[in-house]
């Protein structure tokens, strides 16, 4: 979190990657957890589409 | 005098400078609009399933379609980018002659963490990562729309959106990084040439559906006991061919967004190249595009004189000529693309007296015209260098033989494999009940047509 670059809280010379988290291990960690819904959104909707099928076996 | 100079060389700098951003900017607003024209494909391939499928099933095949372009974007930011940068060379990972590629390459630009997350999202220094990530995100999720609708009313959803995942994320991208890169081993040592992806996206993805096809089964009602087939039109024809249409129109996004532009980051020079690096401009593609269009509308309509199928013979005429589209003469691409519309729907009724349901046809379409398309290019363009330089090898029949058996053996394996897993944990079909019952009404909390189709009568003079 925070501004990554040291120079004053300005945009001032301020170049390449400019996303929150750069350069630390955060877009790592979003990664992941972006990874995690996906695959819980899927278990997720298996689950609900399963229960939809058993009513009509 | 001195100074003179210096100030001069300094203006020259500047003047270069401000000439290589505005090279840079229009690299980037390229790429990125070919993005939104390549979503219209997917708008039209959503109009084309709905359309295509029984009024029973339209929302549900929507939302399949829907799905598959949701994950396949996250699939592709998370390892698909990094597949097609570190398989070039094969499977050995290793980094090929442009040094742009092999899995220390990939991991150094193509990974959503570590120091290879700074070409992964905002960069002030980095103008082409993000837009040519996303044109390639559209190439994946356009494979998974290919095979969507030829598993439409049977099929579910999730078991069918991990299909796509598999499909958009490794299967097309494999391909894509063997025969679509300058250090692809397919283009290095065979001399592949697949400039519109007639091959790699197209066949990849149709062969991918056969692979599914197969372990899922057709649909109930479809085949007889004897073998014979029983057509299931789908519920709105005019909803099928406006879809059509506008995959078509998608294409010219897709198409220009198989060029390389000069300017970018992986760039051959000034100009346009191809993703090869040999010379062409969006002036070959305008030629092309449109007389490959004519001639599978005409093609198709000299044979059966139905609007599906016209359309559907516009789609083939296109990627018949897609392999050689920066090489054709536009003649030519006309006979050739008249040759797919004359053989779309003899080569689609093959494939269902092999008791295969292929309820759009996009195996024919995509697969066979696929690789017919490859297969002339080495006929026509042979002796054509496929990259820059001396000594590179050269486009031949073989070559695009072995190209097209490749990317077969690609979408047809993965798809048969992932679909019998599915198959084997329950996740591939639906039950028979909620097939008769109709997918809507099983599973999707909204009506298509709430108050049916009425036919009004019309207003009295």
């Amino acid at each position: 979190m925070g501004f990554p670059y040291d120079n004053g809280g300005t945009w001032t010379d301020v170049s390449g990657p400019i996303f929150m988290g750069a350069g630390g291990s955060a877009p790592g960690m979003y990664a992941l957890i972006g990874i995690i819904i996906c695959i819980a959104a899927l278990a997720i909707g298996q689950r609900a589409e399963a229960a939809k099928y058993s009513k009509h076996k | 005098m001195e100074e003179q100079l210096a100030e001069l060389a300094a203006q020259v700098a500047a003047m270069e400078a401000k000439g290589n951003m505005t090279n840079t900017m229009f690299a980037e607003a390229y790429y990125y609009l070919t993005i939104p024209l390549m979503i219209i494909i997917h708008a039209g391939f959503l109009a084309y399933e709905m359309g295509a499928s029984r009024a029973k099933n339209a929302l549900s095949s929507g939302v399949k379609n829907i799905l598959a372009f949701a994950f396949v974007i996250p699939a592709f930011y998370f390892f698909g980018w990094w597949v097609y940068w570190a398989f070039p060379t094969g499977l050995s990972l290793s980094a090929g002659p442009n040094g742009i590629s092999g899995a220390e390459y990939a991991g150094a630009i193509a990974l959503a963490w570590g120091e290879s997350a700074a070409y992964m999202g905002p960069n002030t220094e980095d103008q082409i990562d993000g837009v040519f990530w996303g044109a390639f995100t559209l190439f994946a999720a356009t494979t998974a729309s290919i095979m969507s609708g030829a598993v439409i009313e049977r099929i579910q959803t999730v078991g069918f959106v991990i299909l796509a995942i598999v499909l958009g994320g490794f299967s097309w991208t494999l391909a894509a990084a063997w025969g679509w890169h300058a250090d692809g081993w397919l283009v290095t040592q065979w001399g592949v040439h697949d400039f519109g992806a007639a091959g790699l996206v197209h066949a990849v993805a149709a062969f991918f559906a056969l692979g599914v096809l197969i372990n899922l089964g057709p649909r109930i009602g479809k085949f007889n006991a004897d073998g014979s087939a029983n057509d299931l039109p789908g519920h709105n024809m005019p909803f099928t061919a406006t879809g059509l249409m506008l995959i078509i129109v998608g294409f010219w996004g897709f198409l220009m967004a198989c060029l390389v532009v000069g300017g970018e980051a992986w760039s051959w020079g000034g100009n346009y190249t191809t993703i090869y690096g040999t010379p062409t401009n969006l002036g070959a593609l305008a030629f092309n595009i449109l007389m490959s269009v004519a001639g599978g509308i005409i093609g198709a309509w000299v044979m059966t004189r139905d609007p599906f199928w016209m359309m559907s013979g516009a789609l083939a005429g296109i990627i018949s000529c897609a392999s050689g589209l920066d090489l054709y003469y536009p003649a030519l691409a006309f006979i050739i693309a008249f040759g797919a519309g004359i053989l779309l729907k003899p080569a689609a009724g093959v494939l269902e007296r092999m008791g295969i349901d292929d309820a759009v046809g996009a195996v024919t379409v995509h697969g066979t015209i696929g690789i017919y398309g490859m297969l002339l290019l080495g006929v026509f363009a042979s002796g054509y260098p496929s990259g820059l330089g001396e000594g590179v090898a050269t486009v031949s029949l073989v070559g695009q033989l072995v190209g097209s058996v490749v990317f077969i053996a690609i979408g047809f394996g993965t798809g048969f494999v992932a679909s019998l897993i599915l198959k084997m944990v329950g996740m591939l079909r639906v039950p028979e009940a909620a097939e008769i019952a109709g997918l809507d009404t099983v599973k999707v909390p909204a009506q298509a047509y709430p108050e049916g189709i009425p036919a009004s009568a019309p207003a009295s003079q």
